[in-house]
C-alpha cells in the first residue's frame, strides 16, 4: 500500500498526543516491504523538525524507508493508496482515504486478504506463480503479508463480498479471485459478470479468471502427472486415450471443457455449449472419452508446482503473470 | 537494387530456438532503444550475440551455414550452441525486417545430423522460408525442405524441395553460402521468379551483414598511437578496435563525428576530446579540461572507463551521423567501468539518437540502474517517446531454460511491470542491516 504523510501531520497535535505513533507506522513499513512511505510535499520543513527529535540510529531507518519507497514509486508501486492527516476519523471522500495516524496504522497492520472461492485455488496460485514473480509472493504469504481465505462459491462469494464492503477500510485491503465459469471464450457466467461487476463498482482489485475454472489452468503434462500418480492402475486403459482425446480439443474448448464432469456433466447441467459441437460431430469416438472428466479432485494437480515451461506452452504466462502483477501491487 | 526497395528496410525483430539456454522461440522486438536486463548467466549476451553471428554467416564462411569462426561464439562448436535441454541438434533462427510499406521474414532451420559412422558433419540448413509483403502486388514466399539424400557433400550444394508462392516447383538443388540460400548456376534452368525471389533474400542478408555492428563487454584501450594509412576500418571490432582510425579520418575530413563524440564528454566530464598529430602520419586521442586547452593527456593515461565508453560513443555517433534507418548497433554493457553518475548521460546519449527522425536501432546488454532511470526521466521530460523504448527482462527458470519479458513504459515513464527487488538490492541489504542492528540494540 502506497501511504502518504501529509506534513502538517509532523507537526500537529494529533502527533504530540501519540508521539510514538509515527514512529509505528515507519516501523511497520520497515518490517512489511509491501507499503511504501511518502512525505508531502517531500521536501517540507516539518519533516526537519520531527526527525531532530530522533536518535541517528531512527533517522537511518526513516531515510532508508523513504529512499526504498522512492525506488518502488520508479518502478512498481503498490497500486491502492491512502493520506495519513491530521483528521479526527477517517475521511472517505475522493478517490484517495485520509486517515488519522492510529487509523494508518490499523490498516497497515492487516494483511492483504486474497478471497478466493475453494481451497485449491490457493494450491493454484502457489502452484503457477510466474518465475517472475515467484520470490516476492512466496516471501510475502510465508510472512502472512497476504493471507487466502476461502468462500466457496461464486454466491458465497459475492455475498461475502457485500459483507466484506459493509466496512471502507476492509476493500482497503482486499484482492478477488474468481472463476469465469465461462462455457465459451469471452461469456462468463451471469454469476461470475455479477461478482465482477460488484468488485469494480466497489473499486476491489480482483481478477476474474479468463478460462472457465482454475481446472483448466491444469496444463496437459501436469495433468498427465496427476493421473500417472493418482490412477496408476488404471492410466493406460482409461486415463491415456480420455488425456489424448482431450489433446485433441482446440483451445477454447480445453479452455471450457468441464475438466470435472465431462461433456455429460454440462449436458445433464445446464447445457453442453456448441463450441464442443463440431468436434462430436467429427470426432464421435473421441468425444465419447471425453463424456466423463477428470474426477472432482482434478485441481489437486495443483498441489505439486506447475514448471514455468508447462505453462508457456500452455499458454497461460500472459493471463498469470497479468493476475500475479495485480496481486501484489494491491499488498 | 531489387525492386522491393529493400535497402531502407530495417531488422524489426529476431527469434531464436533451442538456442544456448533459449529452449522454446524466443522473440526480442526491436526498436530504436532495446535493452536486455538480467541477472548474470540468465542469457543477455547470448541472445544479442545472435545477431552478430547471423550478420557474420552471410557470405562463404567456412563451417558453412553458422560462421563458428565469428568471434560472437567464442570458439563455440554447433552442439554448444545447441540448447543442451533438447536432444535435437537443430536450432531455428527467424529475422523480420520492415520499411516503408514492406515487410520481409525469413526462417531457417540448422541441423547437425550424425554420420554413417556416428562421426559429426557440417551443419545443414534443412529448412527454410522467406516471405515478402510489398507495397503493391500480391506477398511473395518461397519454402524450402532439404532432402537429405541428395546431398552433395563435396560441392556444399543440397537438393531442397522447394515451394514458391504455394506452388511446388519440386526438388532444386541449391548451395547455401553461410545462411543466404542460392541457385546453383547451371545446374538447371532457374525461373524467373525463384531467382528473383533468391536473389532479393541474398540482398536482404548481405545488408544485414554490414548493417549489424556488435562491441563486446570486454573492450581494449586504443592505441597510444596509431599511423594512419588512409582508410578506418568500415566496421569498429567487438572489442572497440578501429575507434581511433575512424576518429582520425573524421577529423581529416571535416569532424563532425569527433565533435559528437566530444561534445559528451565536454557536457558530462568538462573534458575535450582531440585526435592529435603526435608524429607524422601517428596520430593520438587525448582529453584536455575544456579550462585549460593547453594540457592534454592521451586517452589511454585518462580514467578507464574514459577509454571504455570511447568505442561505444563512436558507433552511436557512427549511427546518429549516417542516419542509416537500417543500422543495428549492437552492445555490450556499455557503462563498464563509468562512474554510475555517467549512466544516465550514457542513456541519454541513446535516447538521443532513438529520437532521429529515422533512428537506427539499438540493442544494449546492461546491469545499469541509473541506465534506466535515465530512460525513465527522459520519457518523462517527453525527450524520449516511450514507444521507441522496449526492455526485456532475460531469466533463467528452474529447469535451466530462459525466457524474456518485454517490459514498456507508459507517458510517465513507469514500466507495465518490473521484477520484484531488482535494483532494490542495496535497499534491501540495508534494511536487513539496520532490522539487525535494531535487533543488538534491543529496540
Amino acid at each position: 500500500m502506497r501511504v502518504v504523510i501529509e506534513a502538517p501531520l509532523l507537526v500537529s497535535a494529533q502527533l504530540a498526543k501519540h508521539p510514538l505513533a509515527l514512529l509505528e507506522l515507519f516501523n511497520l513499513c520497515l518490517d512489511q516491504e509491501c507499503h511504501t512511505l511518502e512525505i508531502e510535499p517531500p521536501e517540507a520543513p516539518a519533516l526537519k523538525l520531527w526527525t531532530d527529535t530522533l536518535t541517528p540510529a531512527q533517522r537511518d531507518e526513516i531515510d532508508l524507508i523513504l529512499d526504498a519507497s522512492v525506488e518502488r514509486q520508479l518502478r512498481d508501486p503498490p497500486m491502492s493508496v491512502v493520506r495519513v492527516a491530521d483528521v479526527e476519523d477517517a475521511e472517505w471522500e475522493g478517490t484517495v482515504p485520509r486517515l488519522p495516524l492510529r487509523g494508518a496504522i490499523a490498516l497497515l497492520r492487516k494483511p492483504l486478504r486474497v478471497l478466493i472461492e475453494g481451497i485449491n485455488d490457493e494450491a493454484f496460485l502457489h502452484a503457477t506463480v510466474p518465475h517472475f514473480y515467484r520470490a516476492r509472493f512466496e516471501d510475502w504469504s510465508k510472512r502472512e503479508l497476504l493471507k487466502v481465505e476461502h468462500r466457496g462459491g461464486l454466491q458465497n462469494l459475492h455475498h461475502a463480498l457485500e459483507q466484506e464492503c459493509q466496512v471502507r477500510e476492509r476493500r482497503l485491503r482486499l484482492f478477488v479471485l474468481f472463476d469465469s465459469d465461462a462455457r465459451k471464450r469471452g461469456e462468463p457466467h451471469p454469476e461470475s459478470r455479477k461478482v465482477a461487476r460488484f468488485c469494480e463498482r466497489k473499486t476491489l482489485t480482483h481478477h476474474q479468471l479468463q478460462r472457465r475454472a482454475i481446472d483448466n489452468y491444469v496444463p496437459p503434462p501436469a495433468l498427465e502427472r496427476w493421473l500417472k500418480r493418482n490412477h496408476s492402475r488404471e492410466f493406460d486403459g482409461k486415463w491415456l486415450p480420455r488425456l489424448q482425446s482431450f489433446r485433441l480439443l482446440t483451445e477454447e474448448q480445453r479452455h471450457h471443457y468441464n475438466m470435472k464432469r465431462g461433456l455429460r456433466g454440462d449436458r445433464e447441467g445446464s447445457g453442453l455449449a456448441d463450441i464442443f459441437a463440431r468436434f462430436i460431430d467429427e470426432k464421435p469416438d473421441q468425444a465419447a472419452l471425453l463424456e466423463e472428466g477428470f474426477s472432482p479432485a482434478v485441481a489437486e494437480s495443483f498441489q505439486e508446482r506447475i514448471p514455468d515451461a508447462w505453462l508457456a506452452q500452455d499458454g497461460q504466462t500472459p493471463e498469470l503473470m497479468q493476475l500475479f502483477e495485480k496481486l501484489l501491487r494491491a499488498a | 537494387m531489387p525492386a522491393s526497395g529493400a535497402r531502407i528496410m530495417a531488422l524489426s525483430s529476431f527469434t531464436v530456438a533451442n538456442y544456448r539456454s533459449f529452449l522454446r522461440p524466443t522473440t526480442i522486438e526491436l526498436r530504436p532503444l532495446t535493452l536486455l536486463f538480467g541477472y548474470n548467466n540468465s542469457g543477455k549476451s547470448a541472445l544479442l550475440r545472435a545477431l552478430p553471428l547471423l550478420a557474420d554467416s552471410v557470405g562463404t564462411p567456412r563451417g558453412a551455414p553458422l560462421n563458428l569462426d565469428s568471434s560472437a561464439v567464442r570458439g563455440a562448436s554447433f552442439r554448444d550452441l545447441c540448447c543442451q535441454l533438447s536432444p535435437r541438434r537443430l536450432i531455428d533462427f527467424a529475422l523480420a525486417w520492415d520499411g516503408l510499406e514492406v515487410t520481409r521474414h525469413y526462417q531457417l532451420s540448422v541441423l547437425e545430423l550424425p554420420g554413417p559412422q556416428a562421426e559429426v558433419l557440417p551443419p545443414v540448413v534443412s529448412e527454410f522460408g522467406t516471405e515478402q509483403s510489398p507495397p503493391w502486388g500480391t506477398p511473395t514466399s518461397l519454402w524450402g525442405t532439404w532432402l537429405p539424400k541428395h546431398e552433395f557433400q563435396t560441392t556444399g550444394q543440397a537438393l531442397y524441395d522447394v515451394h514458391l508462392d504455394e506452388k511446388n516447383i519440386e526438388s532444386y538443388p541449391l548451395a547455401f553460402r553461410g545462411i543466404s540460400p542460392e541457385a546453383v548456376v547451371g545446374e538447371r534452368t532457374v525461373s524467373i521468379s525463384l531467382r528473383d525471389a533468391l536473389r532479393e533474400l541474398v540482398w536482404q542478408l548481405e545488408h544485414l551483414r554490414d548493417d549489424v555492428h556488435w562491441l563486446g563487454a570486454v573492450r581494449r584501450v586504443p592505441h597510444r598511437s596509431k599511423e594512419f594509412r588512409g582508410s578506418a576500418p568500415p566496421k569498429l571490432l567487438e572489442d572497440g578496435t578501429g575507434a581511433l582510425e575512424v576518429l582520425v579520418q573524421d577529423k581529416l575530413r571535416g569532424g563532425s563525428l569527433l565533435t559528437t563524440v566530444s561534445a559528451w564528454f565536454e557536457k558530462h566530464t568538462r573534458q575535450r576530446l582531440d585526435v592529435t598529430e603526435v608524429a607524422p602520419r601517428y596520430y593520438a586521442l587525448t582529453l584536455g579540461p575544456l579550462a585549460s586547452p593547453g594540457v592534454r593527456v592521451n586517452v589511454i593515461d585518462t580514467g578507464e572507463g574514459m577509454a571504455q565508453v570511447l568505442p561505444v560513443l563512436v558507433l552511436g555517433a557512427q549511427a546518429r551521423q549516417e542516419g542509416a534507418h537500417d543500422t543495428l548497433i549492437t552492445l555490450e554493457q556499455p557503462e563498464l567501468h563509468l562512474h554510475p553518475a555517467l549512466h544516465a548521460p550514457l542513456a541519454d546519449f541513446f535516447c538521443d539518437i532513438a529520437m532521429r527522425p529515422k533512428p537506427p536501432r539499438a540493442l544494449i546488454e546492461t546491469h545499469s540502474e541509473n541506465f534506466l532511470q535515465g530512460l525513465q526521466l527522459a520519457i518523462v521530460q517527453g525527450r524520449l517517446d516511450p514507444a521507441r523504448v522496449g526492455v526485456y527482462w532475460v531469466q533463467q527458470l528452474d529447469d535451466g531454460s530462459s525466457t524474456v519479458d518485454l517490459i514498456t513504459f507508459d507517458d510517465k515513464g513507469l514500466p507495465s511491470r518490473w521484477p520484484p527487488g531488482v535494483f532494490a538490492e542495496d535497499t534491501e541489504l540495508a534494511r536487513r542491516i539496520l532490522k539487525e542492528r535494531r535487533a543488538k540494540e534491543g529496540r
